[in-house]
Parts: C-alpha cells; sequence; structure tokens
C-alpha cells in the first residue's frame, strides 16, 4: 500500500475528507482549549496584590502538617502557625522582617448604621498597619494608625463613603462595633483597593485585641534586608520550613496566599473546564465517529472496488486506518492552533462578563500538544475502528452492480450496544427514588448518556422504522416531494441516522440542562416551603454578625424563637489502609434547642431530638463515606487546630443548607477564630405580625450591628436568584457542547445532500423542478430534524425527573421551560434545514440534467 | 482477420481442446438463491460447466438467466450457496477471506463493464495497482509488451477522467493481463462502448488468448462480440440450456431469440 497512492486518493476524494477534517480539528481545538484553561486555573492566580512587595510569603503546608499522601489537600480549611515558627523565620539570615498578616474581618458603617459598600468589593478586612508595606499601600494623606481607636482606610471606602482624614467611622468587627477616627487615608500601587476587597488598618494595640496572637497567624509576609543573596536567604528559609511544615511561595505562586476572592475562583473554574473538557471530549467522540464512518459509508462502491481489484479486507482496514491518522494528525495541528486563540479569547469574554477573575491569564503547555496529538490520533483511530471493519467486510461484488449499493441499515453490534444503553437508562430511573439529590443529578446525567447515545446507535433502525410507518400512515395525504421525502428518509436510514444521532445527544443534554436548573429552582421553593417553619430570616448585612446578635433579635417583641446558624470548615484526618487522609468538613453550628421545631428535614436514621452537646447529625453520602452510623464516635479539628470528639445521633438524606455536618452551637463556637453568625431562623408569636418584627429588627441591626431581614418567600426569592446566577457554568457547557455538536451535524448534512448529484439530476431528467427537488429536501431535513429533536427532549425531560425525585421524593417538581427547550428544538430544526437547503441548492446549480456515469 | 472467421489454435484441435485439457476453471453443481422462503430467486441451478485453458468462451442468455451471477460465483466474487468451483485444483468456494482476495487478485483478472479504474490514480498505476497489492515485483518487459499491445503506452500517465471509454477499457483489460492470471473474467467488456471501439476490445481479448495462452471468459448479450469466441454457452434459468462452437454472430442472434421468444 503505497503513501502516494493514500495521499492522491484523499486529495481526490478532498471533500469527502474536508468534512471529517473539520470534525477533528474542532474537537482537537476544544479539548486542546479546555485543557489549557484547566491548566491555567491549577497554575494560581499567577497575579499578586496583597504580597507584591514581599519577598516571600510562607504560610502552613497542609502536606507536610499531615503528612497526606496526594496533592488534594482541603482548601477551606485554614491552618495556623504559631508564634514559635514566626521567630524561627526571623532568626534566618538575611531576613529583615517577618510579618504576620492576622486579617480579621471588618467593615466601616455609615450614619445610618449600614455597611458602607464598595462596587465590585465584596469582602472587607482588617489588618496592622505593619503588613502595608507587603503590598505595599502607601499613605495619601494623613499618618499610620498609633494608638486605639485610630484607623487608616483605603481610598475605595474613602470615596463611597464620602469619608475624610479627620471624621469619625463606626467599624463593625466581630468582637464589637466601636468609634474609630480615621487617621489616614491609603492605596495599593494600582488602584483605590485589592481586587475585591477594601482594606482598612489599625494600631497593633488594637489588632492584638480584635486578632490576638494566641489565634494563630495564616499568612506572613518576609521582607529580605538589602543587597543580600537572596537564593542563600530562601535556602535559609525553607530549611525553617521544612521544620515547621511550611511552604514558601515566591514569585507569581504568592498570589496562592492572596486574600482576594479570585484566587478561590480559579479552583472552581478548574473545575468546571474539566467538565467542559471531559462533556466535549464525549461528543467529540461520538461526533467524530459518526462523521468518520458517514465518510466511510459514501465510500462503499469505491471500497468495493478494492476488493475487486484484490484489497484484502486486512489492507482496506490499514488504508482507512492511515487515512484516518494522517486526519487526526493534521487536525491535531490544526486545533492546536485554533484551541490556543480560543483559550486566550475565551478568557477575555469571561472577564469581561464577570464570570472569570483578573487572576486568570493563559499558561500555555507545551507538553499538552503531545496530549492532544495522541489524542488526536487515539480518537481518530477509535473512531474508524468500527467503521474500518465494516468496511473491509465489503463484498467486491458490490463493484459490479448498478445503482446505489443497498446500505444495511440494522448492525447487529450497534443494535446490541444501543439497546444496553437504553437498558442502562431504564434501570438507572429505576434505582432513582433510592438516592439523594447529589446522587439523583449524577444519575439524571447517566440516564442522558445512556439514553442519548444508546438512542443515536439505533438511530439508522429507528429512522428506517419511523419512515416505514410514516409511509404507511400519511404518503397518501401528504404531497408528492413529502412522500418521496419519508420514502428516502427510509431508503437513506443509515446516513440520516447519523445526522440524527447527533441531535439526540445534544438536545437531550440541552433540556437535561434547562429542566434541571428550572427544577432545581422549584424543588428547592418546594422543598424550602416544607422544611422550614421559620417566619423570618435574618442574615449579616455586612461582613459580621456577632454571637451577641442572638439576644438583641430575642428581646424584641412578637420574636417567639431564635435559631442562629455558624458555617465553618472543620478538619477530618484519618488513615485508610496505611495513608494519611485529610478532608476538609462543611460544617455547621446550630443551636439544638430549637432548630428542630423550626426546620423540617427527613433522617434516614435518629431525629433532631438526639442532637445536644458531644454529639453530632450527618448527611447519608458523609455517613456513608466515612463509615459511620447512628453511635459512632467521630473526631474532627476546628480551626483553632484543637480537635472534638463527638457522636453520631442522627444522619439525613440531604445537606442542610449545604452543611455535611450539623454541630451543636456549644461544641464549636469556642473553637472559632472569627465566629460570626451564617443566618437566624426567627419564628414569631401567634398574632404578632411578620412585618413589624421585621422593621423591628432592622431598626436594632443599625445600632452597629447590620443585617437584612427578609420574610420566607424574599428568603425564597433569593436562593432562586442564587441559583440562577449559576446556572450560568450548566449553560456553558452545554453551549460549548452544542455549537461543537451543531457544526458537526451541519458537515453531515452537507456532505450527505452533496453526495446526492446524481439523484437529483436524474429528479430532473424526469420532470422535477428544481423548487419541487428543495421541496424534498426541506422534508427531509424538517423531519429528520424534528423527530430527533423530539426524542432528544424527551431524554433531557424524562432525566430531570430524576432530580426531581431526588430533591422532594417524586416529580413534582420537575419544571420543563416549554419556550426555552422549545427554542433549543425550533433552532436546531432550522439549522438542519438550511445546511440541507443550501447545500442542494450548490448541488443543483452543479450537476446537469444527465445519467452519464462515466468518470466525474 | 473478422470476427466469426476465428479459428481455434491448432494445439488446442490437436489436443482435442475441449474436454480434454485440464480446465482452468470447473463448476460443480453450483447453486445461488437469494432471498429466502418463497421469495427466493434462484439464479444459479445446479450448474456443472468446465471453462478449459486457453480457450475463449463466452456466454449468453436472456435477461435474469443467471449469466452475470455465473462469472461472479466463477471468479470467485461471490460465494454459491451449494456446489463447488474449482480453479485449477484450488477449491475457491471453500477459501475465506483473506486468502480468497489473494488467489483471486494472483490468479483471475476482472474486465469490467463499466471500467472501474480508480480514479485517483494514472493508468500505469492502476494497470499495476494488483501486482503492488500482492507484493509482486513487475516484469518491466511484460508490462510494455502489453501496453503496446494494448495501444495505450502513449496514455500511461493520464487519469481515468482523461481518457475517452476505449482508452479506459484497454487500461482494464492491461491491468487484468498483467499479472499473468489463470484466467480473466469479463463482464460486458463491450457493453459501454461504441462499435468501432467495441471492435478492437474484441481482437484484443481475442489475440489476448491466441497468442499469449489467456484463458478468457465472457459474458455479453452482444451476438457480434460472442462471435470472437471458441465456445458460447446458452443460459436460461440458472441452467446451460445450449452451446455452440465457433459460431458466427448470425448464429447466436438467431439461437438467443430463440430462447427469449
Amino acid at each position: 500500500m503505497r503513501i502516494s497512492h493514500l495521499i492522491r486518493s484523499m486529495l481526490h476524494r478532498r471533500g469527502n475528507i474536508a468534512g471529517s477534517l473539520v470534525a477533528q480539528t474542532l474537537a482537537v481545538a476544544v479539548m486542546f482549549a479546555t485543557l489549557l484553561l484547566g491548566y491555567s486555573s491549577g497554575q494560581g492566580p499567577g497575579i499578586t496584590y496583597r504580597y507584591a512587595d514581599a519577598d516571600a510569603v510562607v504560610r502552613i503546608s497542609p502536606t507536610r502538617l499531615l503528612g497526606v499522601a496526594s496533592d488534594m489537600v482541603p482548601e477551606a480549611f485554614a491552618f495556623r502557625m504559631s508564634d514559635e515558627t514566626i521567630q524561627a523565620l526571623a532568626a534566618v539570615d538575611g531576613v529583615a522582617a517577618v510579618i504576620p498578616d492576622r486579617t480579621f474581618r471588618a467593615q466601616v458603617l455609615d450614619e445610618q448604621g449600614s455597611p458602607i459598600v464598595v462596587d465590585g468589593h465584596d469582602a472587607s478586612t482588617g489588618q496592622a498597619w505593619r503588613t502595608a508595606v507587603l503590598t505595599p499601600f502607601a499613605l495619601l494623606a494623613g499618618e499610620e494608625p498609633q494608638r486605639e481607636r485610630e484607623v487608616v482606610i483605603d481610598r475605595a471606602i474613602a470615596e463611597a463613603g464620602d469619608v475624610h482624614v479627620g471624621d469619625s467611622v463606626e467599624v463593625l468587627t466581630q468582637a464589637s462595633t466601636e468609634t474609630y477616627t480615621v487617621v489616614g487615608i491609603a492605596a495599593p500601587p494600582a488602584g483605590d483597593a485589592l481586587p475585591r476587597q477594601v482594606s482598612m488598618f489599625f494600631s497593633e494595640a488594637t489588632v492584638e485585641q480584635l486578632a490576638p496572637t494566641s489565634q494563630g497567624t495564616v499568612v506572613a509576609g518576609v521582607i529580605f534586608e538589602d543587597s543580600v543573596d537572596e537564593s542563600a536567604v530562601l535556602e535559609g528559609i525553607r530549611t525553617v520550613a521544612a521544620e515547621h511544615s511550611l511552604e514558601v511561595l515566591v514569585g507569581p505562586d504568592r498570589g496562592r496566599a492572596d486574600l482576594t476572592a479570585g484566587a478561590g475562583e480559579l479552583g472552581d473554574l478548574g473545575i468546571l473546564f474539566l467538565f467542559l473538557g471531559a462533556f466535549v471530549g464525549f461528543v467529540a467522540i461520538f461526533v467524530i465517529g459518526s462523521t468518520f464512518g458517514f465518510a466511510i459509508q459514501q465510500r462503499t462502491r469505491e471500497i468495493a472496488l478494492q476488493r475487486a481489484i484484490g484489497y484484502t479486507p486486512g489492507q482496506v482496514r490499514r488504508a482507512i486506518a492511515l487515512e484516518a491518522a494522517v486526519i487526526g494528525l493534521l487536525g491535531g495541528v490544526m486545533g492546536v492552533g485554533i484551541g490556543t486563540v480560543g483559550a486566550f479569547a475565551f478568557i477575555e469574554v469571561m472577564q469581561v462578563a464577570g464570570r472569570a477573575p483578573d487572576e486568570l491569564s493563559l499558561h500555555f503547555w507545551a507538553n499538552g500538544i503531545w496530549v492532544v496529538l495522541i489524542a488526536s490520533l487515539a480518537i481518530s483511530q477509535l473512531a474508524v475502528f468500527l467503521a474500518g471493519r465494516r468496511a473491509s467486510r465489503i463484498r467486491p461484488v458490490i463493484a459490479l452492480r448498478e445503482g446505489a449499493a443497498r446500505q444495511r441499515v440494522v448492525s447487529p453490534i450497534r443494535t446490541v450496544i444501543g439497546g444496553a444503553l437504553v437498558a442502562c437508562a431504564v434501570a438507572c430511573l429505576a434505582i432513582a427514588p433510592s438516592v439523594d439529590v447529589e446522587g439523583a443529578i449524577g444519575i439524571s446525567f447517566l440516564v442522558t448518556i445512556c439514553g442519548t447515545v444508546g438512542i443515536a446507535c439505533l438511530a439508522p433502525t429507528l429512522v428506517y422504522l419511523g419512515s416505514s410507518f410514516a409511509d404507511l400512515l400519511f404518503s397518501r395525504r401528504v404531497r408528492a416531494t413529502t412522500r418521496v421525502a419519508i420514502r428516502n428518509g427510509r431508503a437513506r436510514a443509515a446516513r440520516a441516522g447519523s445526522a440524527a444521532g447527533v441531535i439526540v445527544l445534544t438536545l437531550g443534554f440541552a433540556t437535561l440542562i434547562a429542566c434541571f436548573n428550572a427544577t432545581l429552582e422549584s424543588g428547592v421553593v418546594a422543598e424550602t416551603r416544607r422544611a422550614l417553619q421559620a417566619d423570618i430570616f435574618v442574615v449579616p448585612q455586612a461582613e459580621v454578625l456577632a454571637p451577641a446578635a442572638v439576644e438583641v433579635v430575642r428581646d424584641i417583641d412578637g420574636v417567639d424563637a431564635v435559631s442562629a446558624s455558624y458555617d465553618f470548615a472543620g478538619l477530618y484526618v484519618g488513615e485508610d489502609e496505611g495513608m494519611v487522609e485529610a478532608e476538609d468538613v462543611l460544617g455547621r453550628a446550630v443551636d439544638p434547642a430549637s432548630m428542630g421545631d423550626i426546620v423540617d428535614v427527613p433522617f434516614e436514621a435518629g431525629s433532631w431530638d438526639g442532637l445536644e452537646p458531644g454529639t453530632v447529625i450527618v448527611t447519608a453520602e458523609l455517613a456513608s463515606w466515612m463509615g459511620l452510623d447512628v453511635g459512632s464516635s467521630w473526631t474532627v479539628t476546628m480551626p483553632d487546630m484543637t480537635e472534638i470528639e463527638v457522636h453520631v445521633t442522627g444522619v439525613v438524606r440531604q445537606p442542610v443548607a449545604n452543611a455535611e455536618a450539623l454541630f451543636t452551637i456549644q461544641d464549636v463556637l469556642p473553637h472559632l477564630i472569627d465566629p460570626t453568625i451564617t443566618e437566624m431562623l426567627v419564628t414569631v408569636e401567634p398574632g404578632a405580625q411578620v412585618e413589624e418584627v421585621i422593621a423591628a429588627i432592622e431598626a436594632a441591626g443599625k445600632t452597629g450591628m447590620p443585617m437584612a431581614v427578609v420574610d420566607k418567600e424574599d428568603y425564597i426569592a433569593g436562593l432562586n436568584a442564587g441559583l440562577r446566577e449559576n446556572a450560568w457554568a450548566g449553560n456553558l457547557i452545554i453551549g460549548g457542547a452544542a455549537a461543537f455538536a451543531g457544526i458537526a451535524a451541519i458537515n453531515t448534512v452537507v456532505m450527505s445532500t452533496w453526495e446526492r448529484g446524481r439523484e437529483f439530476s436524474m429528479m430532473r431528467l424526469i420532470g422535477s423542478l428544481e423548487r419541487q427537488i428543495l421541496q424534498m429536501v426541506n422534508a427531509e431535513s424538517i423531519l429528520l430534524a424534528l423527530s430527533a429533536s423530539a426524542v432528544g427532549i424527551a431524554i433531557g425531560v424524562l432525566s430531570a425527573t430524576v432530580v426531581s425525585i431526588g430533591l422532594v421524593g417524586d416529580a413534582s417538581a420537575l419544571t420543563v421551560p416549554v419556550v426555552q427547550v422549545g427554542v433549543y428544538g425550533a433552532i436546531a430544526t432550522l439549522v438542519i434545514m438550511l445546511a440541507a437547503s443550501s447545500s442542494a441548492r450548490a448541488r443543483l446549480r452543479d450537476v446537469a440534467v444527465t445519467t452519464d456515469q462515466g468518470a466525474a | 482477420m473478422e470476427a466469426g472467421h476465428w479459428k481455434a489454435p491448432a494445439a488446442l484441435v490437436a489436443s482435442g481442446a475441449v474436454g480434454a485439457t485440464r480446465p482452468a476453471v470447473e463448476l460443480r453443481e453450483v447453486s445461488r438463491r437469494y432471498g429466502r422462503g418463497r421469495q427466493a430467486v434462484r439464479a444459479l441451478d445446479g450448474i456443472s460447466e468446465q471453462f478449459p485453458a486457453g480457450t475463449f468462451t463466452a456466454i449468453m442468455g436472456p435477461s435474469g438467466s443467471g449469466k452475470s451471477t455465473l462469472i461472479q460465483c466463477a471468479a470467485g466474487l461471490d460465494k454459491p450457496s451449494s456446489g463447488k468451483v474449482m480453479l485449477g485444483d484450488i477449491e475457491l468456494s471453500r477459501l475465506r477471506e483473506p486468502k480468497l482476495t489473494k488467489v483471486r487478485r494472483r490468479h483471475i483478472g476482472f474486465i469490467f463493464q463499466a471500467f472501474n479504474l480508480l480514479p485517483a490514480l494514472t493508468a500505469r498505476q492502476n494497470i499495476v495497482l494488483p501486482m503492488e497489492l500482492d507484493n509482486r515485483p513487475v516484469d518491466r518487459d511484460f508490462f510494455e509488451t502489453i501496453t503496446r499491445r494494448v495501444g495505450i503506452e502513449g496514455v500511461l500517465e493520464r487519469r481515468p477522467a482523461e481518457l475517452s471509454g476505449g482508452q479506459q477499457q484497454r487500461v482494464a483489460i492491461a491491468r487484468a493481463l498483467l499479472p499473468r492470471p489463470r484466467v480473466v473474467f469479463a463482464d460486458e467488456p463491450t457493453g459501454a462502448l461504441d462499435v468501432r471501439t467495441a471492435r478492437s476490445v474484441m481482437q484484443l481479448l481475442r489475440a489476448s488468448v491466441d497468442e499469449l495462452g489467456q484463458t478468457l471468459v465472457m459474458v455479453t448479450h452482444d451476438p457480434a462480440a460472442a462471435a470472437y469466441a471458441d465456445r458460447v454457452l446458452m443460459l436460461v434459468d440458472g441452467r446451460t440450456v445450449d452451446e455452440l462452437l465457433w459460431p458466427d454472430a448470425s448464429t447466436v442472434a438467431s439461437r438467443l431469440a430463440r430462447l427469449e421468444g
């Protein structure tokens, strides 16, 4: 088999090859782009704001401290380093200063007692003035704080609150709300404040009160002396770091310790990109397989001729595999280039849209090129594996037959695989009632994957059967061109099945995501209404809502009961087969006396009655993972690094407000470094007016405890808004996959229509007008797209039912956004119709009215 | 020499050609059915025939008589439902892939009605392709002999799209002859050609038998083409019903008309 023959053959069939190359290139482009995005997210911020002027930044390394075997260390848990560690670092030769950055929540209040909010800056922190050198913050006016009750604020706060040097302001912290004198205004090198965060600076004495040394330090900045050998100093620091389980961050890595929200978002984005890449990769394999398979189908006659001349089946397979490898390599190289540009553009767009932090920047991973090229080759080989085997079994006698080679519609392997997948989907539906909401979400995706891929495998058979059925029922009632279109569907079922499969897959997932978001909203609403017996919901309006607020609210006329909750991150350290593992625990500390009266959640074991100091209620998933049951003992490390032992008293089916474990306030509060109330659930006395109680609580909050107070309906509306806000990630995934699949479907339709030149020519010969041929093509594409869309949408809706079952136990929460889903189906139909119609028009211009079958 | 006046080579006559020489191809009780049950079609019905080496046999019959099916089974392109197909001492009907294909490309040449050249390759590349697939070196002298004999030495670097129908069929003939197969099957080789070109192609095929000792089996519906053959077999309903030796065109035509009547 000569390479020159292969290349000549490919050049001769460049139209056929182009379709496969487009699909391959797009797939590689998307995969490489998501690979780069994921890699970039994993590199950390790459930008340092807070510690830009620190020569190094140190913090506890969980890997070293715990001896955890893997790199999956808990993010939420903030490890604290001791004073001794700080002193050891300061003693290193060449170190001028080690500055512990003991940051605490603090917020400036306006004259009405409301927090001064700076647009786009969600966090507000306080720290010692000596930490200003790490950024550095420079004084623009006034002087540094030296006494208690003195504060320097950043320019953003000053401008937002119209605050000047010499003014008195209320500053809310966890400890108290006190009056401070503004002695200075400062700003970082670029801008009025750090990104997404406003800062204020206090004297050492004040900080000692508000964030005592005894609480430990999370991050420390290190300043070197002038004119030292930096590498030698770093070596000294690393020696200390090894002894004290620290990690040393230099250069861009210092941004990992930054407190700005962006650093944390990167981890979430990395997961999003991983899902995006995996999902698109899955769609890509399917689409490339379809496109390659279709391209090989178009060559049936040519392959039969090759067999007649003397190609053995093995030689046919090798030729096809070699061709696929060439396409895989070419597509891979082009895809890498396009993907790089795409990733860069994607970051820019996401940042402009406010969906990605400024800290996300593109890092080019050179080794990723090899990964993607190898993947591209592997995918192309996988894609042609089955098609190549089928092609090698084409009988040479087909080359001798006039007319189109008859396509076998029912492929046994496809039928078996498709049937098995559909059966798997049905089985998943059957087990849906027995899982919790997270399990239900997973199952819904599994149902969609199995259902859509299974139907796609069976698509040629279904198209054949559907067309036969339609021909039987409707052919006499429709016009001639539609009648021909229905019969063409049956005759060309194998080809139509390729395009239909892609539509089913894409619409299935698009519908699932749309219904998922809508059902989640509906389910959350229903469950919240049912589960929460509170009349009023109180959340912090500022950075801090101190525990003292509970008594303030409890004392208000009309208030019957108040149940406060504190969210925190605990740490579980355990051993599994000799390896230390650590996981952070999303915990919530609740009031055991009142929680059970206000929140009604289904228990799998135990009940609220057992919750008391020394006990914990866990989710079923956590219990299963940890091997816990009612009565089990569990040791958890608190944020101040002390361990508490609790006993499991109950297992709930679903998380309560995202918490995996519910502890008592009595057990947890003493160990929280910077406790702030997450929310208070309030019930009113019989006969009391909810609106009046709300007003009273808001008024009480004006005295230095800013509180956002809403009734139940507004609370639920807020939940919905939050869910909608987060829906963009799912829409992004489905949008990316839909765009890719859409291009691939267009590709297939165009290729399929283009090859019908002779058929169009013969129809013209027997008297068809061009208009009638186009009507026929349009009818075919509409029938195909509508049917496939309907099936895909049905699978998506069915899968979303599982989500409803997981949320509320039955399908009552299932919400189908009819307009949105209808638009999806309409777009799919329109796109397919336009692709087929445009291709047919172009082909009709090319073909002559002749039946000559000589060389083209 | 004109069609109808060809005589078999003297050696063939002296040896008692038909029946005496070991057949190049033999069909023994070969049947071929399509479909099942009531709708089954019997394209060949227990046919037994020998095609002696070095002879030219034409197969004729009305439409649907099974002549194309016979040639496809004999050439190993299709598997009979029952019976045996022997290529010399090789039982073709029992071979499986890839051995069947290897035997075909080494020992059987095929000339199609629709020329069936690979459009991406030049005439030269089309001709040598079966040899290359078999990893056999091309005998350059024989290549030049064949191409000169069929009259295409001046167009070897052109692609099929640049050749006339006659030239394409000549290329196909050269492709079939170059491997020196035991037998060449031709399915309506002149079906797509005009009268003059058809005649020159038939002369070539006749010459391949006379000069190269090639065994040739040809399906045709053209009495003029059949007249170039040593023997004409008449098929009806998958069975041999008549046989003519060295007939002329008018004899063939009248016999055929009788069968179709």
